[in-house]
């Protein structure tokens, strides 16, 4: 059997109500009702859907997170990724096409959660026909 | 004292295979006492003669299905000796999931393994008022099935046509509707793969409570151990498991692991 540090797999089709904690990473290809949070990393899938608060080291979101996210390194929505709740993060990547609904707070590269930029923002939807770059990259203010 | 529980040989081959191991056992110096299963003594029976023999070092010698009886029946009565039993295995089968988890080449490699008597400890699972076993307990459905599994703080229902439960409680299931596909991939995770198919679902749990929406039984290497529902627990570092040298290596190396000792020293 495998004896090294295996991540926690939320299938597709699978619905899990609950808590879902672990110490490795996580990756969601079904849906969740409730907290995930992993001491690593949570990769929300194309078709995932999450309803509950993320967090973890880097989350990176493809699919559909309805809740909090807190990133303590990195939160990337890909173009496909729906976010509808506040997000805190130290670095935050939102690609062309991601949609986000929410507050967003900047952390210190401490991860003191200190805030350095607090936007409200009722809706940002990037599409790869609006823009001329395929991705949009919002860096951490020095 | 080495006191050895053969497995009941079924053919030809088998019976081969253990002649090689007795040779082995005396070109290394550790043959001990040795006793096969039969019809009249089980692997069980045998085990526990052992114990009561005062052996506190039992090696299993077969398949692991014959490996997990004798580690359950190792583990049930263990509580009761007032002393550490060293389990050491030499698995026979050449698909065998025991010798993929500590490593061993071969028959002559498990030899050479028990004659140094380095152990570490290793997790169980433990089927509620049914076994212990050292593989993975199974459940295993022609047709997808509505499963209720229940770990920790969270629960999952899902019809799912496989559920494998390995002794750390990482488990993971798959609802196999079209092919055998989706289990291949289940099972190349377990020897070690990559496990890319979306459908297949992985957890980690200290406690698993499994409800079917109909009954269902649980295998541990396809011999059926209980029916659902049911509950596995993860007994953390409960058996001590005699690991060639490289092994102990690495283990000393991995402080999670830890607890290895080596008796010799």
């Amino acid at each position: 059997m495998k004896e090294e540090e295996v991540s926690t797999i939320v299938g597709s089709g699978v619905h899990l109500t609950g808590t879902l904690k672990d110490q490795s990473d996580i990756v969601v290809h079904g849906s969740v009702e409730g907290e995930v949070s992993s001491e690593q990393n949570v990769i929300v899938g194309d078709n995932a859907k999450v309803k509950g608060p993320v967090t973890a080291q880097t989350v990176s979101v493809s699919g559909e997170v309805k809740g909090t996210i807190t990133a303590h390194d990195k939160l990337e929505i890909h173009p496909s990724g729906q976010v509808d709740g506040n997000i805190k993060t130290k670095d935050l990547i939102i690609h062309s096409g991601a949609r986000f609904t929410g507050k967003s707070e900047m952390m210190t590269s401490g991860g003191s959660g200190e805030t350095v930029l607090e936007e409200e923002s009722p809706e940002i939807e990037k599409s790869a026909e609006e823009e001329d770059k395929t991705d949009i990259e919002i860096e951490d203010e020095k | 004292m080495y006191y050895y529980v053969f497995e009941q040989p079924k053919t030809s081959a088998d019976r081969k295979a253990h002649t090689k191991v007795k040779e082995h056992l005396e070109d290394l110096g550790i043959m001990g006492e040795i006793s096969t299963a039969s019809p009249a003594r089980t692997a069980e029976e045998l085990a526990d003669m052992g114990l009561k023999k005062g052996a506190n070092t039992i090696i299993a010698v077969g398949s692991d299905r014959h490996i997990n009886n004798v580690v359950s029946l190792i583990k049930t009565v263990e509580r009761g000796l007032n002393r550490d039993v060293v389990v050491g295995v030499v698995p026979l089968d050449g698909t065998s999931a025991m010798r993929e988890r500590l490593r061993l080449s071969g028959v002559l490699e498990a030899c050479e393994a028990l004659k140094k008597r380095q152990y570490t400890a290793l997790d169980l699972g433990y089927i509620e008022s049914a076994s212990y076993f050292i593989t993975s307990a199974e459940i295993h459905t022609s047709t997808p099935v509505e499963i209720t599994l229940r770990a920790d703080r969270w629960e999952v229902i899902n019809h799912i046509t496989d559920l494998v439960v390995f002794s750390d409680l990482s488990f993971s299931f798959y609802n196999n509707l079209a092919s055998k596909k989706g289990f291949h991939k289940l099972t190349s995770w377990l020897w070690g793969g990559e496990a890319s198919e979306n459908q297949v679902s992985i957890f980690h749990a200290r406690t698993l409570q499994i409800t079917g929406s109909v009954v269902l039984p649980v295998t541990v290497e396809g011999e059926v151990v209980t029916k659902t529902p049911t509950v596995i627990y993860r007994m953390p570092k409960a058996l001590k498991v005699i690991i060639k040298r490289d092994r102990f290596v690495d283990e000393q190396a991995n402080k999670d692991e830890g607890q290895t000792t080596n008796m010799l020293s």
